[in-house]
């Protein structure tokens, strides 16, 4: 699948900086990045992204809870959704890839990388 | 032989850099951080531990992408030692003098 647009879903601003300047300046891709599970429900309804890349881990909403609501809205629900954490245990994956993600990454990620790695999950669906 | 990059690479790989240095200047100021919340569990403030666990989890996925390996692998070991029922206090404490050790000789 061809991507052009990806929504970064990270609370924490040096994933967000660094992320983005993978996926946009290495990826070729155009990124908006948003802090909150809230706030990428809001970048999925508002920017129809290509894909969304989704920390884990965030206060007020988590992943898993994101990732949920996005399912249950037909706007949403065709968007492959990428986990990101840093537990990458094998069982942990296994579990996120079961609830119908496209994919774990886990960081440490590599920034040269990121893109091909994503790439190459998405070509695995 | 060298290889030529790409100049959209070459531009990637110096704002990398950039925000590296960046990054760098304030690894002091989260190992700070995490001290102090491993202290306050020690002084069983609520919410000390999670929060502490909380700071471990961020520093090992941001760390270890910024390109400094030692202190993600030291923030996710001291990450497991905190979670939960595997709370070990000593092992805790080794960890973060190891961790403030590594990060003083990185930034000297």
């Amino acid at each position: 699948m061809a991507i052009c647009k990806v929504v970064l879903c990270d609370d924490d601003p040096d994933i967000r900086a660094i992320g983005e300047i993978s996926l946009r300046d290495v990826g070729g891709w155009d990124v908006v990045c948003v802090n909150d599970g809230f706030a990428a429900l809001t970048a999925a309804r508002e920017e129809k992204p290509d894909l969304i890349l989704l920390d884990i881990m965030m206060p007020r909403l988590d992943g898993p809870g994101t990732f949920e609501k996005l399912q249950a809205d037909p706007q949403c629900a065709d968007i492959p959704v990428v986990f990101m954490t840093a537990k990458a245990q094998r069982h942990e994956l296994r579990g996120y890839t079961e609830l119908g993600a496209a994919g774990v990454i886990a960081k440490p990620f590599d920034p040269l990388t990121l893109p091909d790695d994503i790439r190459s999950l998405l070509n695995q669906i | 032989m060298t290889t030529e990059l790409d100049p959209k690479r070459r531009e990637a790989l110096q704002k990398m850099q950039d925000l590296r240095a960046r990054f760098s200047g304030r690894l002091r100021e989260r190992v700070l951080q995490l001290r102090e919340s491993l202290e306050a569990t020690a002084a069983e403030e609520s919410g000390a531990l999670a929060r502490a666990e909380s700071l471990a989890h961020r520093l090992s996925g941001t760390a270890g992408s910024y390109g400094f390996p030692e202190v993600s692998r030291l923030a996710g070991e001291l990450e497991l030692v905190l979670r939960g029922a595997s709370f070990n206090a000593t092992q805790a404490r080794a960890l973060m003098r190891e961790l403030e050790t590594h990060v003083e000789l990185k930034s000297a």
